[in-house]
């Protein structure tokens, strides 16, 4: 894609050629190593209330889910976002950015984001919410456990495809054999 | 205050409801850190010698450190520190979770809690303030539920939480201090003073953060650390198995827990291995907060009786004592007295310990059924050991002489049940140590009572390369576990090493438990220096650790440890007059002189008097308690 066709007014709208946080949440342990690193990142504290990404966890149902920032394709931060350029997008890695020169502090954004991936910082009352780290997220950089990974968007889906047909890999392989490998979800 | 300590220790007296906060000493801070440091220090001086743990000036403390809650690997452990019920001595525990790095959160490095309540409270720990609220509804309810109901009330997920369950309420000598839902703070029996002050629950809740010296230095040290474990292999299959990865190298070295240690060996031993657990109840790793290893596991059990069973964190602890020491090759058993003890806030180990004694004391006709409600205890029976741990929790039977530790129940049953104790000071070993002396002395002189995590020596488990040995210890038998060559050494070096991860705190598997090559003090004191300001290096932490340790003994000389204190409960005829029948340790035992000549050997090592275990004054003034040597003098206990 080229620089020029990739903007429309001055926002991405096809983001095609940039890359995005993916979380795998069957290798995440909860361990919310990634909420310290992205409030170090941030704002030097070790503070997880601080951080841009959260580790939603459902202890009983072993269920832990880091969540951020899409930066969807739509997003609905900027359609309600009364200030112009108070939201944009990042022309470099296409991340949704919040000009806090602009920002009134509305939280308009906070109130329509389906993810709850958009929050107000305490001390400083911003509001907060994933930058990507320039195109260097910190929190995948950190995350021992590989749940989370910095994947170009065309290749987004590749590794779920092909643990989806690993099953049917093998038996074609070896007809009537052991099947090894995850079921399909 | 400096950098990397919250700055504040919260007191709460429950008798008075009082509540107040103090500014900590920066000084104290500097020289003792945190966790198990500082709250022995403030034991030691704020609780009159010779008080009962359950009197009301005990003092129950929480305690976090510096590092709690930081970029430093695996800094999110909570240590426990009061007397122990168990032992009469330091009762310090410590659990992961995330428990610790919310306090530090919150404003605080530890909460100081003295006096009783006149019923059943809870404290809420909300950003600085704090609040004694009434529990009636919660005392009764097991660990699962009362989390689960304070999580609804207060109508925070986040909150974090320590609690007692039923065993604390109901003073079980061996109940722990349970951080969240599933990690315990299980030895010594803290849950039980906790209980005894009628605190059923501390919650807690924070939003302000702890913020390095030197943000850049410290993320650097820090990242340096996390690569580093990275790349240790251990690292990997912790990840992967936890620690039940044990089971198999025990196992095979023949020193496995088997039958209340009448083996070392366990014919079912792959059925209850890293591999079958994995493989019949793993549903995802866990980790506790800020942890790159993530060792734990929720489980779920899917056949049989106990299906449905779901629990997290289980270890090889808890796999030896309810599998090969009660003859059961059974991962869904064991996985469900995990999650009894869980809910129940039971030590895993001492339960089992404490079981597989009864077990033997039936298999050789000193009890009956009709000692045992009916139990027929053979070995591998399982609604019989189930019905004793009910037994147990409800102090039901032959479950209320159990529940106050095996020295109290051992003179109760007599000279042949004694026999066939394990303990020392009524703790059980995790481990069989017959005639491996390092080991064994390594839970002889633990500071807590019997038990490995305090100075387990690495090495000599792994039957470590003489030619390391000649150049750390300067003999080429120091890890040669059948000799007691600088056993004294070998277990100190890991014992000062134990202070600092507890003062700080961080988890030792993040250290150089697993693996020497491991983060190392240089590495601690590069991540501390750059997190507080203050110039921390490699032998002021060792130094740090010598003092401390010196204190806990000082501490432990004055609530009434003597030589006696550092043998075998009631002459620990398993160990020096019973051996394995098969395996690589058939018919080896301890030499009891052997094993007295070490202890020796140790106590003069750590400037203590050999013949009376009490301190000398050179030993306590070598590393700057003088102050204490006063003390220790005016009490007729020091030696000059």
């Amino acid at each position: 894609m080229d620089e020029m066709q990739r903007r429309v007014n001055g926002q991405a709208l096809d983001t095609m050629g940039e890359a995005r946080i993916v979380v795998d949440h069957r290798k995440c342990t909860g361990c919310r190593g990634c909420e310290v690193i992205c409030a170090v990142a941030h704002t030097g504290e070790c503070n997880p209330s601080r951080a841009r990404i959260h580790v939603v966890k459902f202890e009983d149902m072993a269920v832990d889910l880091p969540v951020m920032c899409a930066h969807c394709a739509v997003p609905l931060c900027l359609s309600v976002c009364p200030i112009e350029g108070a939201n944009r997008r990042d022309p470099a890695t296409g991340a949704m950015l919040v000009d806090h020169e602009r920002c009134i502090g509305c939280r308009y954004c906070v109130l329509v984001c389906p993810f709850g991936a958009i929050g107000l910082d305490g001390p400083t009352g911003r509001i907060i919410k994933c930058d990507l780290c320039d195109g260097d997220p910190q929190c995948v950089r950190w995350c021992a456990q590989g749940a989370l990974t910095y994947v170009r968007m065309e290749a987004i889906g590749a590794a779920e495809r092909r643990r989806a047909v690993q099953r049917m890999a093998a038996a074609l392989a070896h007809p009537g054999g052991p099947v090894d490998g995850e079921p399909a979800a | 205050m400096r950098h990397g300590w919250a700055g504040t220790i919260l007191n709460v007296d429950l008798s008075g409801g009082r509540i107040w906060k103090e500014e900590l000493d920066p000084q104290l801070a500097e020289s003792y850190l945190g966790g198990e440091a500082l709250g022995t220090h403030v034991l030691y001086k704020r609780v009159p010698p010779g008080t009962h743990p359950f009197d009301e000036r005990m003092l129950f403390i929480l305690a976090a450190g510096p590092g709690t809650g930081t970029l430093i690997p695996g800094s999110g452990r909570t240590e426990v520190i009061t007397k122990s019920p168990l032992t009469g001595i330091l009762g310090d525990s410590n659990a992961g979770g995330f428990f610790g790095p919310e306090l530090k959160y919150a404003g605080f490095d530890m909460i100081v809690i003295s006096g009783k309540a006149s019923e059943p409270v809870y404290l809420w720990i909300d950003d600085g303030r704090v609040e004694i609220r009434k529990a009636a509804h919660l005392w009764g309810k097991d660990i699962w539920e009362a989390v689960a109901c304070v999580t609804d009330e207060l109508g925070d997920p986040n909150i974090q939480t320590a609690s007692i369950g039923p065993a604390g309420e109901r003073l079980i000598t061996f109940a722990a201090t349970m951080i969240n839902r599933t990690r315990a703070a299980g030895r010594c029996g803290t849950g039980a003073v906790m209980g005894s002050k009628n605190l059923k629950l501390v919650a807690v809740r924070g939003s302000r953060g702890v913020r390095p010296h030197d943000p850049d230095g410290f993320r650097e040290a820090c990242w340096q650390a996390h690569r580093k474990l990275r790349g240790l292999p251990v690292y990997h299959a912790m990840k992967t198995y936890g620690t039940p990865l044990f089971v198999d190298i025990f196992q095979s070295l023949g020193y496995l827990s088997v039958l209340n240690y009448q083996e070392g060996q366990f014919d079912g031993y792959e059925k209850i291995n890293a591999e079958a657990i994995v493989r019949a109840l793993e549903v995802k790793s866990q980790g506790c907060y800020g942890c790159p290893i993530s060792c734990s596991h929720l489980l779920e059990v899917r056949e049989g009786p106990y299906k449905g069973t779901r629990t997290e964190g289980m270890e090889f602890f808890t796999t030896m004592m309810f599998g090969s020491m009660l003859g059961i090759a059974d991962p869904n058993f064991i996985a469900k007295c995990h999650e009894l003890c869980s809910r129940y806030g039971l030590d895993v180990g001492q339960t089992g310990a404490t079981m597989a004694w009864v077990a033997e004391l039936y298999q050789r006709g000193l009890l009956a059924r009709g000692d045992l409600g009916g139990l027929d205890l053979t070995w591998g029976n399982q609604p019989a050991f189930m019905g004793l741990l009910e037994m147990i929790n409800r102090r039901e039977g032959i479950g209320d002489l159990l529940a106050q530790g095996m020295r109290v129940a051992g003179e109760a049953l007599g000279a042949e049940a004694q026999k066939y104790t394990s303990s020392i000071l009524g703790q059980t070993p995790p481990e069989d140590f017959k005639s491996r002396y390092g080991v064994a002395l390594a839970h002889l002189t633990s500071t807590r009572g019997c038990d490995q995590q305090k100075g387990l020596p690495h090495a000599e488990i792994r039957g470590g390369n003489p030619e390391v040995a000649l150049e750390m210890f300067g003999d080429r038998d120091a890890f040669n576990t059948l000799v007691i060559n600088k056993k004294p050494e070998t277990v100190r070096w890991v014992e000062n090493r134990g202070i600092i991860y507890d003062s700080l705190t961080c988890c030792r598997f993040n250290a150089q438990r697993l693996d020497p090559a491991g983060v190392d003090l240089q590495d601690i004191a590069r991540m501390l220096t750059t997190l507080t300001g203050v110039a921390y290096t490699e032998d002021r932490l060792w130094d740090m650790g010598e003092r401390v340790w010196r204190l806990e003994m000082a501490y432990n000389a004055r609530e009434g440890r003597g030589r006696d204190g550092f043998r075998f409960d009631f002459g620990g005829d398993k160990w020096i007059g019973q051996a394995h029948t098969r395996g690589p340790w058939k018919g080896l035992k301890t030499d009891p002189k052997l094993m007295d000549t070490v202890v020796d050997n140790y106590l003069e090592m750590r400037g203590f008097d050999k013949t009376s275990a009490m301190p000398t004054r050179k030993g306590l003034e070598d590393v700057g308690l003088r102050e204490v040597a006063d003390d220790m003098k005016a009490l007729g206990l020091l030696v000059e």
